[in-house]
């Protein structure tokens, strides 16, 4: 588990990193959009990450950071569902391709922890 | 501290001394709630996992509810259109611009609130916001305010309508009231059409950092007047945060939508009427006197134009003319009329706007509207809440009060050192 939350945490912190220096700079990468607040985000993902690592009772935080991911990945794909309808709407055009985001591709990572989230509260008084 | 607190305490105490006669402790088994607490009360990520989860509120509130508000928008936009074909102009004219323009204007702002009243119900509901209010407490405190305050200032930069609704959960009467008070100076999203506007036209390489700014600066400001409310009007400190953390819950999505549905029918009822008659009286000082205006035609004829020169003299001070005077006013009604009263008077579309406005305004005093529509008073619809929720006259012209002192001070020192350095 310690390996999966390194693996995370080093993942979350690069695309953190980049997603800020692109939003600071204003040049956006594929998949990686501008955006210094979504940046913070994955930052902030991966301080929950690192902070299992030296934590005793890492399962927590790998576990909420899977959750986190999870949440965010979700959440990125309603923005892009919802831009998709809003285009239709106001009848612009709409390339999918400009709202997909790493966070999406990164949503099967994040099932181990959640699974394992949802196996503890089955089996735990709440 | 307070009666009602050492009260507690005390209780808590003798309940500790009871038990520890009587009960035999065993290891307490782990909880679920347990192992989510470990992370979220965390003292290094804790924080950032609060502020982490607001963002995702706003983006859920307001990207996710775009589509909503542009299918509400494209239909009072239909109604308009057929309406102004009618033969009767004046009846074409109150029908599109004031009767659906009204409407339509008020509806688009229904999907963001909905949305976010339902993730802060399905927060609410998991047992986390009381576990937010606890993670924030010690900042809040420094400012005269307390944990439980924080979510209805973050809900400010939203909309201050149901984030001065939020300030219930808070028992304290004092901490209400405050918290209630220095909400208006959260810089709600319908002022971020003027930061982008002008700070796009003036400060083009530096717009994101000009609108960061202001969001920083109605912060800051609120955490003054917090602390100045709390030392001079309000004696004593912030009341201790004490709150029992419910354990962890799914919540279901019928419990989520019905109490979602309750908040969204309050404001239905209290802000659309008042934004709906707001709109309404907009389109009357902007058309009226019918004659003289043409039909809306010569804006200088207008009584809104009446109204922009009466409060030239104030806003000159700033280098604003009388059509900022006019925006201004507009912007009592609700903030985003500032920008569509501006694109009205100059006879220009809202993308056209751009063009005109460096006619009008310098970057120094461009600085000063954006700094005097953060402050200088709440639109209409968050007045009837502040007077609703603070339950006098007295304390809502209070507020009414020291914002525009504070915006005329705070502009008045932004414009005089924006002159001189820019």
């Amino acid at each position: 588990m310690k390996l999966s939350s390194a693996v995370l945490f080093i993942i979350t912190l690069v695309i953190g990193i980049i997603e800020i220096l692109s939003g600071l700079s204003g040049n956006a990468i594929a998949l990686i959009p501008s955006d210094v607040f979504g940046g913070l985000v994955m930052l902030t993902i991966s301080a929950v990450f690192l902070r299992g690592l030296t934590h005793r009772e890492h399962y927590a935080f790998y576990e909420f950071g899977s959750i986190m991911l999870l949440t965010f990945s979700i959440l990125y794909i309603l923005v892009m569902l919802a831009n998709g309808l809003d285009a239709v709407i106001v009848g612009e055009e709409w390339n999918i391709i400009d709202d997909l985001r790493i966070e999406m591709i990164l949503l099967p990572l994040a099932i181990p922890g959640t699974s394992r989230l949802i196996k503890e509260r089955r089996e735990l008084p709440p | 501290m307070d009666f009602i607190s050492e009260l507690a305490i005390a209780r808590y105490e003798k309940i500790g001394e009871t038990l520890g006669k009587c009960v035999e402790r065993i290891e307490k088994p782990k909880t679920f709630s347990d192992i989510i607490d470990i992370v979220v009360t965390d003292k290094y990520v804790g924080i950032p996992i609060f502020l982490s989860l607001m963002w995702a509120v706003f983006q859920f509130a307001y990207s996710v509810s775009a589509p909503f508000s542009d299918a509400i928008d494209v239909f009072f936009s239909w109604c308009a259109d057929i309406a102004s074909g009618i033969e009767n102009s004046y009846v074409a004219s109150f029908l599109s611009d004031g009767f659906f323009g009204g409407w339509g204007f008020v509806l688009v702002f229904l999907p963001p609130i909905a949305f976010v009243f339902i993730a802060l119900t399905i927060l609410e509901q998991t047992g986390y916001l009381p576990r937010a209010a606890f993670v924030v407490d010690r900042a809040m405190t420094k400012v005269g305010l307390q944990g439980k305050s924080f979510i209805p200032m973050l809900l400010g930069f939203g909309c201050n309508i149901p984030a001065i609704m939020a300030t219930r959960t808070i028992e304290d009467e004092t901490d209400r009231k405050i918290t209630i008070m220095v909400n208006p100076l959260m810089s709600c999203s319908a002022r971020l059409p003027v930061y982008v506007l002008f700070a796009g036209v003036f400060f083009k390489e530096v717009a994101g950092a000009v609108i960061t700014f202001m969001y920083l600066l109605g912060i800051a400001l609120a955490a003054i007047m917090a602390t100045l409310f709390r030392k001079l009007v309000f004696k004593g400190g912030p009341s201790p945060l004490l709150m029992e953390l419910p354990p962890y819950e799914v919540p279901s999505i019928k419990s989520v939508l019905m109490s979602s549905w309750l908040r969204v029918q309050i404001f239905l009822k209290k802000a659309a009427t008042i934004l709906f008659v707001g709109a309404v009286i907009m389109w009357f000082l902007t058309t009226h006197p019918w004659g003289a205006t043409n039909g809306g035609e010569i804006m200088e004829n207008s009584y809104a134009s009446m109204i922009g020169h009466a409060v030239e003299p104030i806003t000159s001070i700033f280098g604003l003319d009388w059509t900022a005077g006019v925006a201004l006013v507009g912007g009592f009604l609700a903030k985003e009329i500032v920008v569509g009263t501006l694109a009205m008077i100059y006879g220009v579309g809202e993308e056209e706007v751009t063009d005109v406005i460096t006619q009008h305004f310098t970057p120094a005093s461009a600085l000063a509207l954006m700094v005097i529509t953060l402050v200088y008073l709440p639109c209409l619809a968050t007045l009837g809440i502040l007077r609703q929720e603070l339950g006098s006259w007295k304390w809502t012209g209070f507020v009414l009060a020291y914002e525009l002192i504070l915006a005329y001070i705070v502009a008045l020192i932004v414009y005089a050192v924006a002159s001189v350095v820019i």
